[in-house]
């Protein structure tokens, strides 16, 4: 290790090269391509400089060439396979010195052209010849007119890809248009592609119409880009049943698109989970997939009538029950039978599948008193967990919410025993690892467990050449440790000196640290593309984690291992080193990258001329005990932020050495009270620690205490000078410093209340009250003092008037 | 104890003789004897009839939620126990002196014997006094079970004719109870006259006329308040003559008012102002020269008639009615955001273009089920979530009842009570809403759960029509359902009223119950039957708002002249004249736009829409705000200001608006002068656009001169322009 990191300090003092900061990814364009054909397409962003490669999450698009044009421009070529799958492509580019956002790229199946202005008024369309996908931008309050020829009886099918691309929050209107100017067909939001639309139209008559692309409400600007697609191909909004197993050829029906009726597909022995299925007819393929839930589940199909207990369709639990909400009103049921104790997890994969129904749920027991319902456990989908409580038959019924049905109202629910489940995931923040060589960067992990609290190993699959994941608690080939305890941690990468530029998507798993095949989980996560207050409006669902070889860093941070525990309601600074390269005068900003539950951080810059800084962290009074992995991440300014992270060390969080408790006080101004403290030992500590009272109000002084571990009882001799403001002061308390090697250990009291009064005037001397016994509460803790007491309710006072 | 004697030697002699007047009408009092037996008053039925007619219980007095000085009646009396309770135990109960009841604070204050901020209210020994003093010596009781309910109140007479000048009538208030008994309370009844102009009354009843006019006179009486119609004619010889004949039922009934008045109508109104006032009525617009031209050259006899015709066909007459409703059901983009208001919007202007009896769309607006992008009448719940405020909101849309006050006491001035209230909010809050999955989108439904709680009883309250029965409704049905079948059906007392109604105001300026959304008893109908044969006309053809917009303006009352006749110089109130009334600011801001020939731009519309065309109240713009355009942020119709203010004569005077569209390089006179035409032309035009007519030959010649001085041709045109612009004229509706 210290050879590692001797070389390390070596190499940042050689000369650094041009680094800029992270790369910002802002536009692709065009925003998609045919498949089949190769392309150049346009990158547009902050800080491009030195691309290195694109990450393609999906297979079919190959980079053929990459050229720099300007640091905020680069060029690239790509070529689109012949059978590149349909749909958005998240791609991020890297450079030498990181990792761009994601960006979603569109593959489809027409000829693409772009929108030509003017074609803002219905008279002066832009003519397009079918099919076609058309590439256009809607300007404030613009509208796209296209102009094409419909047979009589011909059905065109029009979707239009605007929110999905994730440029803007652009919800996209489409009308069709008649010769005569009157609205043939017109669609706002389709529930297969959400805020998208979909038109399907069969054209009565012959002659030309045209189509109209706008807002929803009449705004727009230069970032609301759309792709247009018209065609004959085929365009159904549903499919039933909505799911089958991998490897199973299934009878589908296809809905919502007479021009396509029924198929047999075949499921692909590796799909899992989230799957699309892409009708295709002799006139072309859909522009996107409808999904099909793929799952090992034996599946039910219901059997109408079905409408009441009396005539559930049997199914099997575990299993996957299959159906549609024919008519408004209309209600399924089915039976199957339970084995007391046994859970089930029930969930609706509806609405996931972009049926519109809203579902309700519930379960009964035939004959018995034991029922569970639920509406929206999963998003507007239901679900619930039901444990039996006798061997026995149970009845579930489903509907929609406002009683909603018809041909595309499927749903699939599915029945599956309660076993444990994982989901390795990441904070929003991040969504990437960019190394510099000779350096480490870090990141959090989250980890959704449910019915599983054993502890983990974390392994990232093949990252590029010279990455190691560093370990807090173990490390090694299979991975680094997360304890049990724990859902949220940090992991550090480093990259040798000699790992070359390399990026790579690497697989992220976790695995019980106990070598037990089961639960495992992989890494993914969302990605927020466009936002409306804070919720998601379009987003990229990403399984790998791309981790990127960067060039040297000019900087390194090392943190120094704190040699004393924080403890509960303590504080401990730690110290962070860096390693400057000749000549990098940049201040470096320091944060912790995460914190075990009940300690909380705080920042620090080591400024431009210096090399070290501290940090502060502190401990609640819950805080969790433990060691636990500390990690700073440094960003400084690279001609743009540039991250990097240190080492790991580890932070002992302890009980505080005792318990303390102060006593309320009152003091006279000008005068001298007292403020004892009761202390409890716990852990104890040998010798003396210094303790010192805190937070006391202007012109009030205590002296300083020097205090063992077993004296009980500490008396502060507090001072008020005569100008002390009168008042009621509740941020009173003791400060603790254990003077240990290599540090101390300090902590502090729960506050209490220090009154300070204004003395009695001089002429009732008689109402002078003494001032409360140390030890005893003053009569009217809660209230403020007044300046001074009227004679007549002073006690003993002789009650007379003034 | 009774005996006048009781009154303090120090009474002035002022209100000896108040009293002496009281004693001589005040038959409702227990009667003063030698023996009078001890009567037991009742708290419901004698002492709080007097803390009323005292005004103890005003709203301005202890009335007041808060009350004053420590004392809290309830306002009007519409809650007995807690009065009583206050006047009888609170204050460690010196309020009243069963021992001594002449010094019972109550009395003491009232009588200003001890200082008293309200002043002197009663007078020791008058019958209000001994009614208190009675009840107080008896030991100030409460009744020991409620005494038979009131439940109504008659005034007689009815309806008063008097002449001008100093004629009076008494009038007689009769109390009805719950057991069919009556008792006369014409001296504890409170009066107020609506119009002191035509006659006033006297604490006591009696009418006295003033000038020719109709006055309302109200008298209240525990929770109920009644009005008796006072017609004063003037003094002189009145003949209608036959010329004046009416067109339609509209006509019948108002021309029999105005001669039950006495007053006469105004004369028909020239062609030139028939189509300027149907244009902006009907369409929201100015006729082009083009179509004043048409529409002047047509020698047909039913030419009006038929350009009503044509105007109702127009798609200018839906935006129209779709932003009147727009403004009474709150779309604006604070609730809704822009989709929604587009996609509300969007729906009003269709469901009228397309002639959707108005009840079928009150029906679907209060039924919406569903995501509000999907389902657009689902955005009227989604702008008020507040059951309480829901309910206040369709009261005042689409009954006309402003139900507000009864919320937290009786309704001061009509008949609706706090359990009416409670009883009315009981349809709305099992309303469900949440979020969809667009998360600017929210799903409305029958969430079958949720009740609205009753403050004085702590109970939930039942739902009950407004004024109606109390429906059976079972659990988890659709309260929401049950409401709109009551709102919708052809007997629904005030729904198509209230439409007709509101309908009426915009083509007059004023409603035949005016404000049109604040029917109450005490502002009564101008001509209760007129509104009742408009109401069934409305509902035998199927709430079509086109067939009653014909019936209105095939009517000579609306083709009047704005110049009343003499006899009607002063009336407001019975249409005898057209109404003369500031262009609102949509229709305005247009009417530039038109005269000008320019294009105005709004946010989310294209360059050329019309102000009536905006969806969003928050779309931003100076001319429409200054103009009084409705921020709908209520249903009332008062939130669209009319009133003249300094800002808007400077706007329209100094502003970008009017100037720059005088000067527009597409405009109307940038237009005239590139196409050479001749000045004298131009002048013809320009006034014909603005004004709707051809300038006089008085107007001709002052235009010829200032042109002249002028000098540059295009500047002397562009102030004629500005003038025209500004004139009240053009401003005003006529």
């Amino acid at each position: 290790m210290f050879a590692r990191r001797a070389l390390l300090a070596l190499l940042l003092l050689m000369p650094h090269a041009a680094l800029a900061g992270s790369p910002a990814l802002n536009l692709i364009l065009p925003r998609g391509a045919q498949r089949g054909t190769e392309l150049l397409v346009n990158l547009h962003g902050e800080r491009l400089a030195e691309p290195q490669t694109l990450l393609f999450y999906r297979p079919g698009i190959s980079l053929k060439s990459l050229e720099s044009v300007n640091a905020g421009h680069v060029r690239a070529t790509l070529t689109l396979a012949p059978d590149c799958p349909l749909g958005l492509h998240p791609i991020r580019l890297v450079t030498s010195s990181g990792i761009s956002h994601v960006r979603l790229f569109a593959v489809g199946n027409c000829p693409e052209i772009a929108e030509a202005e003017p074609n803002s008024d219905r008279r002066t369309p832009q003519r397009v010849t079918l099919p076609t996908t058309i590439n256009g931008t809607i300007d404030a309050e613009d509208v796209d007119y296209f102009a094409f020829d419909a047979a009589a009886g011909q059905r065109l099918n029009f979707e239009i890809e605007a929110m999905r691309l994730g440029d803007s929050v652009f919800d996209p209107h489409l009308s069709v248009f008649d010769a005569a100017g009157a609205v043939v067909a017109s669609a706002d939001d389709t529930m297969l592609v959400r805020q998208d639309c979909v038109i399907s139209h069969v054209f009565a008559q012959a002659g030309p119409y045209t189509v109209a692309v706008r807002e929803a409400s009449f705004r727009g600007d230069g970032n609301c880009r759309y792709r247009l697609h018209v065609g004959e191909f085929p365009r159904p909004q549903g499919v039933y049943p909505p799911g089958g197993a991998p490897g199973a050829a299934v009878d589908v029906r296809w809905l919502g698109d007479p021009a396509c009726s029924t198929e047999r597909v075949t499921i692909p022995e590796t799909a899992a989970g989230d799957f699309a299925l892409f009708p295709c007819t002799p006139a072309g393929v859909a522009p996107s997939g409808v999904p099909f839930r793929v799952d090992v589940l034996a599946q039910t199909l219901e059997v109408e009538p079905n409408d009441a207990i009396d005539t559930a369709t049997p199914a099997a639990a575990p299993g996957a029950l299959a159906g549609v909400l024919q008519a408004p009103g209309d209600v399924d049921w089915y039976r199957f039978s339970v084995v007391k104790g046994q859970g089930y997890d029930i969930r609706v994969q509806g609405r996931s599948l972009r049926s519109p129904i809203d579902s309700v749920i519930g379960v009964r027991r035939v004959g018995g008193d034991q029922s569970a319902d639920n509406d929206d456990a999963a998003g507007p989908d239901s679900a619930l967990r039901f444990t039996a409580t006798d061997d026995g038959q149970c009845a579930l019924y489903i509907h929609d919410l406002l009683r909603g049905g018809g041909e595309l109202y499927t749903y699939r629910v599915e029945i599956s025993p309660v076993v444990p489940r994982l989901q390795l995931s990441a904070p929003p923040e991040f969504q990437h690892l960019a190394v510099p060589q000779a350096n480490r960067n870090a990141m959090v992990v989250s980890l959704a467990r449910q019915d599983y609290g054993g502890a983990l190993r974390l392994a990232i699959g093949q990252p590029p050449a010279g990455v190691t994941l560093l370990g807090a608690v173990a490390e090694g080939p299979a991975g680094v440790e997360m304890p049990a305890s724990l859902n949220t941690m940090p992991i550090v990468l480093e990259a040798a000196a000699d790992a070359p530029l390399a990026a790579a998507l690497c697989d992220f798993v976790a695995r019980p640290a106990d070598g037990a095949a089961t639960p495992t989980a992989a890494f993914a996560q969302t990605v927020r593309l466009t936002e409306f207050m804070d919720n998601t409006m379009a987003a990229a669902e990403l399984s790998r984690l791309p981790v990127a070889v960067t060039r040297r860093a000019p900087f390194s941070i090392q943190l120094d291992e704190p040699r004393v525990p924080l403890v509960r309601r303590g504080r401990v600074d730690i110290r962070v080193v860096a390693q400057r390269a000749d000549g990098f005068a940049e201040p470096i900003p320091l944060r912790v990258l995460w914190t075990p539950p009940g300690v909380g951080s705080g920042t620090a810059t080591i400024p431009a001329d210096k090399t070290d800084a501290t940090i502060a962290l502190d401990a609640n009074d819950g805080a969790a005990l433990g060691s636990w992995p500390l990690v700073v991440v440094a960003v400084a300014n690279v001609d743009g932020p540039l991250q990097v992270a240190s080492q790991y060390a580890h932070l002992q969080v302890a009980e505080a050495q005792l318990d303390l408790a102060l006593e309320r006080a009152r003091l006279t101004q000008g005068a001298q009270g007292e403020m004892l403290v009761k202390a409890k030992r716990k852990a104890g500590f040998a010798g003396t620690a210094t303790a010192e009272l805190r937070g006391l109000p202007k012109n009030v002084s205590a002296p300083p205490l020097q205090v063992t571990a077993d004296a009980a009882e500490w008396r502060f001799a507090l001072s008020a000078a005569a100008d002390a403001p009168v008042g009621r002061y509740d941020g009173v308390y003791v400060a603790v410093t254990i003077p240990l090697e290599g540090g101390a250990i300090a902590f502090a009291s729960p506050a209490n209340q220090l009154f300070v009064d204004a003395p009695l005037p001089p002429e009732a001397p008689q109402a002078a009250a003494p001032p409360p016994p140390p030890g005893q509460p003053p009569s009217d803790p809660g209230r403020r003092s007044r300046p001074a007491r009227r004679p007549e309710f002073a006690p003993g006072g002789a009650g007379g008037g003034t | 104890m009774n005996s006048m004697t009781a009154a303090p030697p120090s009474m002035p002699r002022r209100a000896r003789a108040v009293l002496v007047a009281f004693t001589c009408v005040v038959a409702a009092l227990p009667a003063r004897g030698e023996d009078p037996p001890p009567r037991v008053l009742s708290m419901r039925n004698d002492i709080e009839p007097v803390l009323m007619k005292a005004g103890c219980n005003s709203g301005t007095c202890h009335g007041n939620a808060r009350g004053q000085e420590g004392f809290r009646l309830s306002l009007f009396g519409f809650d007995p126990d807690l009065d009583h309770r206050t006047i009888s135990r609170d204050l460690r109960a010196r309020r009243v002196d069963p021992a001594r009841p002449d010094a019972s604070l109550l009395l003491q204050k009232a009588t200003g014997a001890v200082t008293h901020g309200g002043g002197t209210r009663i007078t020791p020994g008058d019958p209000l006094y001994q009614a208190l003093r009675d009840w107080i010596a008896s030991g100030a009781p409460n009744d020991p079970a409620p005494p038979p309910a009131l439940v109504g109140v008659d005034l007689a007479p009815a309806e008063a004719l008097l002449k001008a000048g100093g004629a009076s009538v008494q009038l007689s208030a009769t109390a009805r109870y719950a057991d069919g008994s009556t008792r006369d309370v014409s001296s504890l009844a409170v009066y107020e006259s609506l119009n002191d102009h035509s006659a006033v009354v006297a604490p006591l009843g009696l009418v006295t006329s003033k000038n020719a006019g109709e006055a309302f006179v109200m008298a209240r009486f525990g929770t109920f308040a009644v009005v008796s119609q006072v017609i004063v004619v003037a003094d002189q010889p009145f003949e209608w003559p036959a010329s004046i004949a009416p067109s339609n039922f509209i006509d019948q009934a108002v021309f029999a008012k105005l001669r039950k008045l006495q007053m006469l109508p105004a004369e028909r109104c020239s062609d030139e102002i028939f189509v300027r006032r149907a244009y902006l009525d009907v369409v929201g617009l100015l006729p082009t020269p083009a179509e004043f031209e048409r529409f002047m050259a047509d020698g047909a006899a039913d030419k009006r008639a038929r350009l009503i015709d044509e105007l109702l066909g127009r798609p200018e007459f839906p935006e129209l009615w779709a932003m009147k409703l727009a403004e009474i059901l709150r779309v604006e983009s604070t609730r809704l955001n822009t989709k929604g208001v587009e996609i509300y919007s969007a729906y009003l202007r269709d469901a009228v273009q397309r002639n959707v009896p108005l009840n079928q769309i009150a029906r679907q607006l209060l039924t919406g089920t569903g995501g509000n992008y999907h389902v657009p009448p689902a955005n009227f719940y989604i702008v008020e979530s507040d059951p309480l405020l829901v309910a206040e909101n369709v009261a005042q849309a689409f009954l006309g009842i402003r139900i507000q006050c009864a919320q937290c006491h009786n309704h001061p001035f009509e008949r609706w009570t706090q359990d009416d209230y409670y009883a009315f909010a009981a349809f709305f809050p099992q309303i469900g809403r949440k979020r969809a999955e667009d998360p600017r989108e929210t799903i409305v439904f029958n969430s079958a759960s949720g009740e609205v709680t009753h403050p004085r009883t702590g109970k939930p309250a039942r739902p009950k029509f407004l004024g109606g029965a109390t429906p059976d409704i079972p659990p988890g049905a659709d309260r929401r359902a049950v409401f709109a079948d009551w709102l919708a059906a052809p007997e629904n007392p005030w729904f198509a009223r209230c439409f007709v109604n509101r309908v009426w105001a915009h083509f007059f300026g004023r409603g035949i119950v005016d404000p049109p959304d604040d029917v109450r008893v005490t502002n009564p109908a101008s001509h209760p039957e007129l509104l009742d044969a408009l109401a069934r006309q409305f509902v035998e053809r199927n709430y079509d708002i086109r067939a009653l917009v014909r019936d209105i303006c095939a009517s000579r009352t609306y083709q009047l002249s704005t110049v009343p006749h003499e006899t009607a110089a002063h009336d407001r109130r019975n249409f005898a004249a057209a109404t003369l009334r500031r262009l609102p600011a949509e229709q305005l801001l247009d009417a530039v736009s038109t005269a000008t020939e320019t294009a105005e731009k709004f946010a989310g519309l294209p360059l050329g829409a019309r102000a009536v065309q905006v969806s969003d109240a928050r779309s931003g713009s100076y001319f429409l705000e200054t103009f009084g355009r409705p921020a709908r942020q209520t249903p009332c119709t008062c939130e669209r200001r009319d009133e003249p203010s300094l800002s808007q004569a400077l706007h329209l005077m100094n502003g970008a608006t009017v100037w720059d569209k005088i000067r527009a390089p597409g405009g109307r006179l940038t237009r005239l002068l590139n196409a050479q035409t001749p000045t004298e032309k131009i002048v013809d035009e320009l006034y014909v656009a603005t004004l709707t007519r051809r300038p006089t030959d008085a107007e001709r010649t002052a235009a010829a001169a200032y042109l002249a001085t002028a000098g540059d041709a295009r500047k002397g045109l562009e102030d004629l322009c500005w003038a025209l612009l500004n004139s009240n004229e053009f401003v005003f509706q006529h």
